[in-house]
């Protein structure tokens, strides 16, 4: 099987010289279909990076980055926008939604920015509203939802379309511990129905829910586990 | 498409979202389109068309001629005859005066009928007591003829030689209505039948009465010396070679069948098309410039707007990108905002504009003193104007359209917010627009024609303008390094502004291209102003009146005349003058001219230098006669007077006790003679005052007038009263010296208010704008101990930046064209508009910084850690 998103020692730099800051340095992972990757560490790790570099909102310095099967780093920014449409989708820990548009809307902008028909494009937003059992939240605006209908409403759009790779960054940091668990659990069925999710977390409980977990320390894994890791134990003497 | 309509969507909805901004940019965009709007229909409906002109000014005739004051000239005239002139002689068999109607009539083959308009000028007594002068025209207006010419409001047509019409500014002059009589001075008694309406002059004080119905000439009327008209009715249409023949003949002639069959303007003599086209090329850049300039306004100060706007969505955006936007469609979700707000606005504008210039229509109408043709409202103009208006919105949202598309999504998405300082450049394109716009105004300011100049002015203007607005970032980021000493909100404000030029620019433009259009403006108004006083020239000492006879007095009756007119004026003195030798205002075969030989005038620019505006010789007159005109007792001058000596007013008038005087005749020869003579101070409007023994000399003395000296300036209602008071002496006319007025006090007015509107809306714009941007320095401010009250100083201390910088930009670029257009004007001197300047730069960014801070509120928000 083919990964959805594979990452190739990749590093990245901000800034130059004495003011230069490693946010990454030679990090490889790998998703499959139907994996949900965990990664974790501490603020400034690297782990929102990692996120920003894998959907191609931000480049490598070196290393390469590919979705599935294309290599980012080549790409023009116009071919990585239409990437972000067809093949990656982004959840945040708020704000995730645009504001003057409906549900139904926002998961449908990237359908519709990718020239689907008005029509089709929410026919497919509704589709995939159903599949995340908030249809009845369609055609009201994020500000007349809760928390957690739009973190739902995000995965929604995070999957709609041909879209399989879901990058979630703390999507839980905004919620209480109930609704958190329920969006952690939509995330889980939707990569037991065939997507790939990197989730970033700082939670050892939600990372319990990952596949696999990836530790993060000063840009580099310090560690990989399986499933029903031991972070505490792992982090302990660092943190 | 779908991706099209998405952005459209976005920008819709945010636009309703943010109802205050977005009610901001409809208003900027709206009132200008508005203003158009309704210019445009106005300027449209004053152009009569054709079939309205030769209504009013034919009726249903077929033509009307009216002769030219000597018939022997031949007219040169334009179709509808709204320019006539007359050219070389004719046959000198032809006799000096004007045609009369018959001859008029005979003129023109194939007349079937035609009516007469006769205008004598006539007075009557008004409700009120006072006198009132106006035109009595022997005129049918009820004839089928005349319909559409005069029309009537109420009433019947006069029938009767005592019967009247009048026109509605008449009816409130005299203070009479429909059946009452009102008086001529003579006592007759005229009872008016009608209320008419002339829509070519509303303010015309006219009296229409059936032929043969005017006061004679003597002592009610006075016969105008108008040539009469003649309305005809012909059997085959008069055509254009025919009024040409006409012209031939000396007669004015318009012609229904060539107004409304205008020949081609190569056969429309003295048809100058170089002229036109260069008179069509001023007007039109003219309104270019003012369109441009408003336009300019209304990008500047909305793009501020939408760049407040796209940064407030930054985040909305960043998710767009997320999402899988491109750059270009963040781009276009800012410019569907644009364009969006841009066509609502001129939308609305234009239904506005319609709707004031239908309201505005009467008003329009007194003011102009004519009635408008019909509505003409030009669909494809108001298209214009409407694309105008929206393309206006979309060309201010492009700097923000660009910036956002431009913004990094990551900074954006992890709250860093992505402001990026520009690089401090001095863009040299700036540098050299402004050079060589100074350089043309000064091409203009030395071009011969006025037409050329204005080209040249403008163009440097416009350059000028240009220049400066790109020079703006660089002036602002400047203007940060010169922050280093002030107090920390001031510093703060200063360093905030420089570091994000891009949208303290904008506004700090809009200021600066409000305050030079309004500094340019104003400094030409003062000079003129200046001007104006400086080369003034009284007819006499400032608050003198004067009574000049236009006909021989009654001498009995004189002293009483003068009493009456003194009781009703704040009167010192008055007393009666005559003039030496005869008087030329009432005696036709007066034609010498007796004046005071100056060999070397001495005089300065302000005085009269010896003109004589009030007689055609040197006055006559007593001791109290020279107190009223110099205003107070002078024993020196009294004695000489006594003594049989001439006073004589005019510097260098006199050389060792003596003045010379010259009689000069029709011819122009004149004989010089001696007189014992004084001088006295410069006094304007009059040469020299005579003793009666000295007049003798010259032919005696004839009454000239009388001269009222007063303790203060007359009112406008004692001037009223003493003029009604002259009633029953319809040849004598009372003057009051009042001094140069100050001029325009009202435009310099409404400039201000203008220029301070625009300045107010810029820098709370970009208060607001510093304000979004802000929030986290200000978290940071209030986390390391400062007041809440700091938030407030710090936004009036922005406002107070961006309106300062403006203005004070705004005065030096406004300068250029008015000292360029100025030195061109000779005898003009360049006068600096203190009290306009010193409000602009310093009373109005103050109320800036005061609103600013009044509608801040100062509660210190908390920043809530970025995801």
């Amino acid at each position: 099987m083919n990964p959805v998103l594979e990452l190739r020692n990749v590093s990245r730099v901000h800034g130059q010289g004495d003011a230069a800051v490693h946010a990454l340095r030679g990090v490889s992972l790998t998703v499959q279909p139907g994996e949900l990757v965990a990664v974790m560490g501490p603020s400034g790790s690297g782990k929102s990076t990692l996120l920003t570099i894998a959907g191609g909102l931000d480049a490598a310095t070196e290393g390469a980055v590919l979705v599935e099967g294309v290599e980012l780093g080549p790409l023009p920014a116009k071919a990585r926008a239409a990437l972000r449409r067809r093949a990656v989708g982004y959840v945040f820990q708020d704000l995730n939604l645009v504001p003057a548009l409906t549900a139904a809307e926002n998961v449908a902008l990237p359908r519709e920015l990718d020239g689907v028909p008005g029509r089709q494009a929410r026919a497919d937003a509704l589709a995939v509203l159903a599949e995340v059992d908030v249809l009845e939240l369609a055609d009201r605006f994020p500000d007349e939802m809760s928390g957690g209908q739009q973190q739902r409403v995000a995965i929604a759009r995070a999957l709609v379309g041909e879209r399989r790779l879901v990058l979630a960054d703390e999507p839980t940091g905004a919620l209480d511990s109930v609704t958190g668990e329920a969006v952690l659990r939509l995330l889980r069925s939707r990569c037991d129905a065939g997507a790939a999710g990197v989730l970033v977390t700082h939670e050892a409980r939600h990372a319990g829910w990952a596949d696999r977990v990836v530790f993060l320390r000063d840009g580099i894994v310090v560690d990989e586990t399986g499933p029903s890791p031991q972070p505490e134990q792992l982090l302990g003497s660092r943190s | 498409m779908s991706a099209l309509r998405a952005c459209l969507r976005i920008a819709r909805r945010d636009a309703r979202r943010a109802p205050g901004r977005s009610a901001l940019v409809l208003a900027m965009i709206a009132l200008p389109v508005i203003g158009m709007t309704s210019a445009d229909i106005l300027f449209r409906s004053a152009q009569l068309d054709p079939k309205e002109t030769v209504s009013r000014d034919l009726g249903t005739a077929d033509a009307v001629l009216t002769s030219a004051f000597d018939s022997r000239q031949t007219v040169v005239q334009n179709v509808d005859a709204s320019s006539v002139g007359t050219t070389s002689d004719g046959p000198s068999t032809r006799p000096t005066r004007p045609r009369t109607a018959a001859e008029l009539a005979g003129l023109v083959p194939d007349v079937e009928r035609y009516i007469v308009e006769h205008v004598t000028l006539t007075s009557a007594i008004t409700h009120t007591g006072g006198q009132h002068e106006f035109q009595w025209h022997e005129f049918p207006y009820g004839d089928p003829l005349a319909t559409g010419t005069y029309r009537q409001l109420e009433g019947h047509a006069p029938q009767t030689a005592g019967e009247v019409a009048v026109t509605e500014a008449l009816a409130k002059s005299l203070g009479v209505r429909v059946g009452e009589s009102f008086q001529l001075t003579s006592g007759t008694t005229v009872r008016v039948t009608a209320i008419v309406l002339d829509p070519h002059s509303l303010r015309a004080q006219t009296a229409l009465g059936i032929a043969g119905s005017a006061p004679p000439v003597k002592p009610d009327a006075r016969d105008t010396g108008l040539p009469d008209r003649v309305f005809l009715r012909t059997r085959t249409p008069v055509t254009w070679p025919e009024v040409l023949g006409l012209n031939a003949h000396g007669v004015i002639a318009v012609s229904r069948q060539a107004v409304l069959n205008p020949p081609p303007n190569s056969e429309v003599p003295g048809y100058d098309a170089a002229y036109q086209r260069s008179v069509r090329l001023a007007i039109a850049g003219v309104i270019l410039l003012i369109v441009g300039l408003a336009t300019l306004e209304v990008v500047l100060l909305a793009g501020a707007a939408f760049a407040v706007g796209a940064r407030r969505q930054a985040r909305a955006l960043a998710l767009v990108s997320v999402a899988g936007g491109e750059p270009r469609h963040v781009r276009r979700i800012v410019l569907a905002a644009g364009l969006l707000l841009g066509t609502a606005g001129a939308a609305l504008g234009a239904v506005l504009g319609t709707v004031a210039a239908a309201l505005a229509r009467s008003w329009f109408e007194q003011k102009q003193g004519k009635l408008l043709g019909h509505f003409d409202l030009r669909p494809l103009e108001i298209l214009a104007v409407l694309a105008l208006g929206a393309g206006t919105g979309l060309l201010a949202a492009v700097v923000p359209a660009r910036g956002a598309a431009r913004s990094d999504v990551v900074a954006v998405l992890a709250g860093r917010a992505g402001t990026r300082t520009t690089p401090l450049r001095i863009p040299a394109l700036g540098v050299v627009l402004v050079g060589v716009g100074i350089f043309l105004a000064g091409v203009g300011e030395a071009a011969q024609s006025a037409l050329g100049s204005a080209k040249w002015i403008l163009a440097g203007t416009a350059l000028v303008q240009i220049g400066a607005l790109i020079l703006t970032p660089a002036i602002v980021g400047l203007s940060g390094r010169l922050g280093r000493r002030l107090p920390l909100t001031p510093r703060l404000a200063v360093r905030d502004a420089a570091r994000h030029r891009g949208r303290t620019a904008p506004a700090v433009g809009a200021v600066m291209a409000a305050v030079a259009g309004s500094t340019a403006l104003a400094v030409y108004l003062v000079s003129d102003a200046a001007h104006t006083k400086r080369f003034y020239l009284p007819s006499t000492r400032v608050g003198t009146a004067y009574v000049q006879f236009a006909e021989r007095p009654d001498l009995r009756a004189l002293p009483e005349l003068r009493d009456a007119v003194a009781r009703e004026l704040p009167t010192r003195s008055a007393a009666l003058v005559g003039v030496v030798g005869c008087n030329s205002a009432f005696d036709d075969r007066c034609t010498d001219y007796i004046s005071v030989v100056v060999p070397s005038p001495t005089c300065d620019a302000g005085s009269s230098c010896g003109s004589s505006a009030i007689a055609s010789a040197p006055l006559v007159g007593d001791k109290d006669t020279l107190r009223a005109l110099i205003g107070h007792r002078d024993g020196r001058l009294e004695t000489a007077l006594a003594a049989g000596k001439a006073i004589v007013f005019v510097p260098g008038g006199t050389a060792q006790g003596k003045a010379t005087i010259e009689r000069s005749d029709a011819n122009g020869e004149g004989r010089q003679s001696t007189v014992p003579a004084v001088e006295a101070p410069d006094l304007p409007g009059v040469q020299a005052l005579f003793p009666t023994a000295l007049a003798a000399r010259f032919g005696g003395s004839t009454p000239s007038g009388i001269f009222i000296d007063t303790t203060r300036m007359p009112s406008q209602g004692e001037e009223d009263r003493a003029r009604a008071a002259l009633a029953g002496h319809s040849a004598a006319f009372l003057n009051v010296e009042r001094g140069p007025q100050p001029p325009h006090s009202g435009i310099l007015l409404a400039l201000l208010l203008g220029t301070t509107i625009v300045t107010l809306g810029a820098a709370g714009i970009a208060t607001g704008l510093a304000a979004a941007d802000g929030r986290a320095d200000m978290a940071t401010l209030s986390a390391i101990g400062a007041a809440p009250r700091t938030r407030r100083r710090l936004a009036g201390a922005q406002a107070l930046t961006v309106a300062a910088l403006g203005t004070v930009l705004g005065v030096a670029v406004g300068f250029v064209p008015a000292i360029a257009y100025i030195h061109r004007l000779p005898g003009y001197s360049i006068q600096v508009p203190w009290s306009t300047l010193l409000t602009l730069v310093v009373a109005v960014p103050l109320s800036a910084a005061v609103l600013a801070m009044g509608v801040t509120r100062s509660r210190l928000p908390l920043v809530r850690r970025a995801a």
